[in-house]
């Protein structure tokens, strides 16, 4: 410190040097092993020190790199952290270096006619074409949306409407779509306000520029909306949650499926009311649950498979509470009741975490596992409205993606954390608003909760990127794309 | 007939035993008892009816419930103690044959290990319980943390206590959640709030402690162990709610070098547990050279050369980040009858902000622990001091630029030796390496530490200026104590809270004193008086400030003597004031025959009615006040008249206790009277 005293202080921040400990949790970008602390100078910034770690690496072509001190990135030089955080420079600083985010910029908007609820991608890469070991071809990707005027949309990637839903009036939805999801790469599941639960035969030309859905099965049980589905293609499984407090596990098949409960089919209520006959001119197979899981005290957000093992199902509630399931005997395993209220789930299996979006506008991760000896490991905050939709990263396990109703989508890093007085708290990586917003020209507008421009539904692919959807009445795919993609 | 019954079977004889009983019932030794009523918080009892419970024997001993003794009966503990009286007996018997190395084979192999764990379960069935229990735990172990280690205080044991007394300021450093502190004489109390329950302890101030002999150190250390194990668990707890690790990273070499506090480092438990092999050769490769390696900093240096250019270039722009701004509702209550919820006067957050923004230096004499503790868990993130204090600071530079507040504790020298303004010829002296003592660095505020104390009490920053080195500093109060209506409050004012007329009064009083001294002439006594007056009022203030926070009875001793005190200075004005205005008349008619008398007498007439002159001002003051006095006595007398016995007696309680508390009052304004006058002379 003595050289540092004695030159003025803008002389002794150039020259002054801050020891490094450089280390990565990812195999393929690590340093050799033998690389102890360095020094650097603490003008650095994260560019300089990405260039660094690049050249250490020998990489012909330079990774971006970003760099977390103490679970935050380093976005000013090392010697404003320094100063910001009051560590001595004469201290071991460890740094973690993870491949950087590119920025995932808008490509494209699909217009709609009413709100959309939910959308899926169908691409070598998603889980409904990887499971049934189907391919692809490039630019020959699916998006799927299941909107509030009741129809499912099909569309390539050239904003072109492959193929639609019929209406009520010819055995499709009566109400409009929560959910919907490619089962495999022709079928597609979808639920809605019509508390039924719909698998459609999806159909394509040859040339892909026109297809067919057609109804295959009606399944009946839920006496309330449903919120949500999951499922699990290898298996033949659905998981439901619906708003009458119960979870539905279904069959997509036929021959497997018991028959419907007679009182809540529709021609039920037609023999005892006179309401304008809705059902359609076509007749569909009607079947009912393999089980109905109920235990949950209030509305069911969403109910999702295990990613590992299909018999295992976890619930998030309005209740405020996650539960385990074991799908096989159709009964509670475990219950871990958090604070608020849960409306999305998603499964970060490599982490044995259950990531929950909550009414609290954050995002709880909570560990399932009986030995955990805290419910919530760790919190995202961010989001200033309820966050409603959850997707993982297809290319990082440490990745996490979230819609909310305040108009935005922002990705997650769950290394990015500190240790707060909250307990483990992480913040956003990137926020991705929409579009229509900025369309308008008011993106500086800031809009109490999201009004008009609300995110339904979210989902990413590794292909096709972020698509999300929303009350804008339009899908929209944002991805990273540039010069530095190849990475 | 019924049978007879007979005696001692039932009843207080039943449900008392004695000491020496349950000693035998026990089959322990009476130390081994005492800590075992220790570990299981099992306390004597004071029978209702000795007689009866001794069963008419007169000898004076303790007792104990019977169900407490029977609930010891089956305590694993004193299995252990048995273990261990067996052992001593059998190293006894070896080092009675002359076997030395069989009894140290004994010692070291055979002794049972005591184990608290299951006693902590018991006592604190649910970790509130634990929380609020920690008063005393923390008061006894921040005392061992700072006694010095002899025969009876191991330094294992003191080196427990600090390491379990910083975790756990650690945690509160994490949490924000100190909220006050105060420097009285015993030591420095702090007050946290964890997960709702104030605890509030007490830690001494750094002196060289004598340990005398008086105290039994080994009733403390069977506290120390069982308020060691608490805390272990407690600390265990809080940190894994936050997802940190316990217990945190401990830096020998830095705690060797003084660092305390900053020896410690917090970790997060990162959620990928998946530890993959890079991060066990990390582990093993930071372990084998923490040294540089010369090849790779060389590779180093050449990149940063070829890249150190474009350093100044923001790359990315910094992302806004939306601060979390959760503020805690206000409950109001919405008729002025209704139940005021009690609301917390701080949060975590604004507590957290509060001493965020700057850079501290604490000098060399000024008392860097408290300071560190207080200064990190208010938000302060730069702290450094002198590298005599030890390691672990931002900067031991004090000349460093970036220090926004230098905390001194060292009277002000002569204005002569001091910059008298911030010059820029200064600011080359200001460079020097070493700074003088005394000397002044531009750009920072100097402050003492009573600064820190009351900026954390009241929550915000206050003047600097008041507390400027060498500066009389303001009334350093209990955060604990609140004003009352009609108490002395050493805060406001004199004027705020005299009584009407009361200065008047006592000016004139003090006119007459003076006067009488004059006569008397006797100055320098009267200097003494005053000196000792202070100095008595500040040691009063402080004891009746703690007390009142630590609701300690027995305050009333030194209250006492005091009033005693005072009662020969002042007794004498108030009841001549009462004669006065009660015999107004008598007064107008001596008056006025000495009047006449002097006119028999042929003295000048000025002389006389000069001299009553000064007399009839007094006079009059004290009569208006006594009339008016009157006055509302009468009233409240005829008020009285019509209220039942009962509301009688209790507003005439009510009103004997104010009229003590004020009186009280203006015994304590009257000595501030007197300070400020002497001040102003």
């Amino acid at each position: 410190m003595s050289e540092g005293s004695n030159s003025t202080s803008a002389a002794a921040s150039t020259q002054r040097q801050v020891r490094v400990q450089l280390t990565s949790k990812q195999e393929d970008i690590a340093l050799p092993e033998n690389t102890g602390p360095i020094l650097v100078p603490t003008g650095l910034r994260r560019y300089a020190l990405s260039t660094l770690v690049n050249n250490l690496l020998g990489n012909d072509k330079p990774i971006p790199f970003e760099f977390l001190i103490n679970g935050s990135f380093l976005r000013t030089s090392i010697d404003e952290y320094l100063t910001a955080n009051g560590i001595s420079a004469e201290t071991t600083l460890e740094i973690e270096y993870v491949r950087a985010l590119i920025p995932p910029l808008h490509i494209a908007s699909f217009e709609h006619d009413d709100w959309v609820s939910s959308v899926d991608v169908l691409s070598t890469t998603s889980p409904a074409a990887s499971l049934a070991s189907a391919t692809i071809a490039a630019g020959q990707e699916r998006i799927l949306s299941g909107s509030y005027d009741g129809l499912l949309r099909v569309w390539n990637m050239s904003s072109q409407i492959v193929a639609t839903s019929p209406s009520a009036a010819d055995g499709g939805h009566t109400a409009s779509i929560k959910a919907a999801k490619f089962i495999s790469p022709n079928s597609i599941v979808s639920a809605g306000l019509d508390r039924t639960v719909r698998v459609w035969k999806y159909s394509e030309d040859g040339d892909g520029f026109s297809g067919k859905i057609a109804p295959q099965l009606e399944l009946y049980g839920h006496k309330g909306p449903i919120n949500s589905l999951s499922v699990h293609a290898p298996s033949n499984r659905i998981l439901s949650a619906s708003s009458d407090h119960s979870i539905g596990f279904w069959s997509t098949k036929k021959s497997d499926a018991p028959a419907a409960p007679e009182d809540l089919l529709p021609s039920a209520a037609l023999r005892s009311s006179k309401r304008r006959k809705l059902n359609s001119s076509v007749t569909i197979p009607q079947r009912g649950p393999l089980a109905l899981l109920s235990s949950h005290s209030a509305p069911v957000s969403a109910a999702i498979f295990d990613s590992n093992d299909s018999t295992v199902g976890y619930s998030a509630s309005w209740d405020h509470s996650l539960r385990t399931w074991d799908l096989v005997t159709a009964t509670l395993v475990d219950t871990r009741t958090t604070s608020h209220s849960l409306l999305s789930l998603e499964h970060l299996p490599e982490h044995h975490l259950l990531a929950a979006g909550t009414s609290a506008r954050h995002i709880t991760l909570i560990d399932p596992r009986v030995s955990a000896t805290t419910i919530a490991a760790m919190t995202l905050r961010g989001h200033t409205n309820a966050v409603v939709s959850l997707a993982r990263d297809p290319k990082s396990s440490y990745g996490l993606i979230s819609g909310s109703h305040d108009g935005t989508c922002r990705i997650w890093d769950i290394r990015a954390t500190k240790t707060d007085k909250d307990g483990v708290v992480g913040e956003s990586v990137y926020s991705i608003s929409r579009k229509s917003l900025e369309e308008q020209g008011k993106s500086e507008a800031k809009r109490i909760g999201g009004e008009g421009v609300k995110v339904f539904g979210v989902a990413w692919d590794g292909t096709v990127g972020i698509v999300s959807a929303g009350e804008d009445k339009r899908i929209q795919i944002n991805r990273g794309e540039g010069v530095l993609s190849s990475a | 007939m019924a049978k007879i019954k007979k005696k001692g079977t039932s009843g207080q004889a039943k449900n008392y035993i004695t000491r020496t009983q349950a000693v035998r019932k026990l089959q322990i030794s009476l130390p081994d008892f005492r800590r075992l009523c220790i570990f299981k918080g099992i306390y004597p009892r004071e029978p209702r009816n000795k007689k009866k419970a001794a069963k008419n024997s007169t000898a004076s001993t303790t007792f104990y419930y019977t169900k407490d003794i029977q609930y010891l009966l089956h305590e694993p503990l004193l299995r252990k103690f048995r273990d261990q009286k067996a052992l001593s007996k059998k190293i006894a018997r070896s080092l009675g044959r002359g076997e030395v190395s069989d009894a140290a084979r004994l010692e070291k192999n055979h002794a049972p290990q005591l184990t608290l764990d299951h006693i902590i379960k018991e006592r604190y069935p649910t970790f509130i319980d634990a929380l609020r229990d920690l008063d005393d735990a923390l008061s006894l172990l921040f005392l061992f943390a700072n006694l010095p280690s002899t025969a009876h205080v191991p330094p294992k044991t003191i080196a427990l206590c600090q390491r379990l007394c910083h975790e756990f300021q650690h945690y509160l450093i994490v949490t924000n959640s100190l909220r006050k502190s105060f420097l009285s004489i015993k030591g420095i109390y702090y007050q946290a709030t964890i997960q709702g329950q104030d605890i509030m302890w007490l830690v001494p101030y750094r002196f060289v402690q004598r340990v005398n002999g008086d105290v039994d150190y080994r009733i403390m250390a069977t506290f120390v162990d069982f308020y060691t194990t608490l805390l272990g668990f407690v600390n265990f707890r809080l940190y894994s709610t936050l997802g940190l690790r316990y217990p945190p990273k401990f830096d020998t070499r830095s705690d060797e070098n003084g660092a305390e506090l900053a020896a410690f480092t917090l970790e997060g438990r990162a959620v990928g547990e998946t530890t993959k092999a890079i991060e066990g050769t990390k582990q093993t490769s930071s372990t084998a050279n923490k040294e540089v390696s010369q090849d790779v900093q060389a590779k180093v240096d050449k990149v940063i050369k070829s890249a150190g250019l474009d350093q100044t270039k923001d790359d990315q722009a910094v992302q806004a980040t939306e601060e979390s701004t959760e503020e805690i509702d206000k409950f109001e209550p919405a008729a002025p009858e209704a139940d005021t919820l009690l609301q917390p006067d701080i949060s975590g957050d604004t507590a957290g902000a509060l001493f965020a923004p700057f850079t501290f230096y604490i000098s060399r004499e000024a008392p860097k622990a408290p300071l560190e503790f207080i200064l990190r868990s208010f938000g302060c993130k730069r702290i450094g001091w002198d590298a005599v204090l030890g390691d672990g600071a931002f900067t031991h530079d004090e000349t460093d630029t970036r220090i926004t507040h230098q905390i001194v504790d060292r009277p002000a020298l002569p204005e002569s030796s001091l910059p008298a303004v911030p010059a820029a010829s200064e600011n080359g002296a200001g460079a020097v390496q070493k700074v003088k003592p005394g000397t002044r660095i531009p750009g920072r505020t100097y402050i003492q530490p009573q600064w820190i104390w009351d900026c954390i009490n009241e929550g915000k920053l206050l003047r600097p200026d008041l507390y400027a080195p060498g500066a009389t500093l303001p009334p350093h109060l209990s955060p604990w104590v609140k004003p009352t209506r009609g108490a002395y409050d050493p805060r406001a004012s004199l004027a705020e809270q005299e009584e009407e007329g009361e200065a008047e009064i006592a000016a004139e009083e003090e006119e007459e004193d003076s006067d009488e001294e004059m006569e008397e002439a006797t100055d320098g006594k009267k200097v003494d008086a005053k000196a000792e007056d202070s100095a008595e009022e500040e040691n009063e203030d402080e004891d009746d400030s703690v007390d009142g926070g630590m609701d300690v009875a027995g305050t009333d001793d030194d209250e006492d003597e005091s009033e005693e005190e005072m009662e020969d200075e002042f007794g004498g004005f108030e009841e001549e004031a009462a004669s006065e205005s009660e015999d107004e008349e008598e007064s107008a008619r001596t008056q006025h025959q000495k009047e006449l008398e002097a006119e028999a007498a042929g003295l000048p007439f000025s002389s006389s009615s000069a001299g009553g002159d000064s007399t009839k001002k007094k006079s009059s003051q004290a009569k208006k006040v006594a009339s008016k006095k009157r006055k509302e006595e009468e009233e409240l007398e005829r008020q009285k008249m019509m209220m039942s016995r009962k509301k009688r007696k209790l507003l005439e309680k009510m009103m004997y206790s104010n009229k003590k508390q004020s009186e009280e009052a203006a015994k304590l304004r009257s000595k501030r009277r007197k300070l400020e006058k002497g001040a102003e002379k």
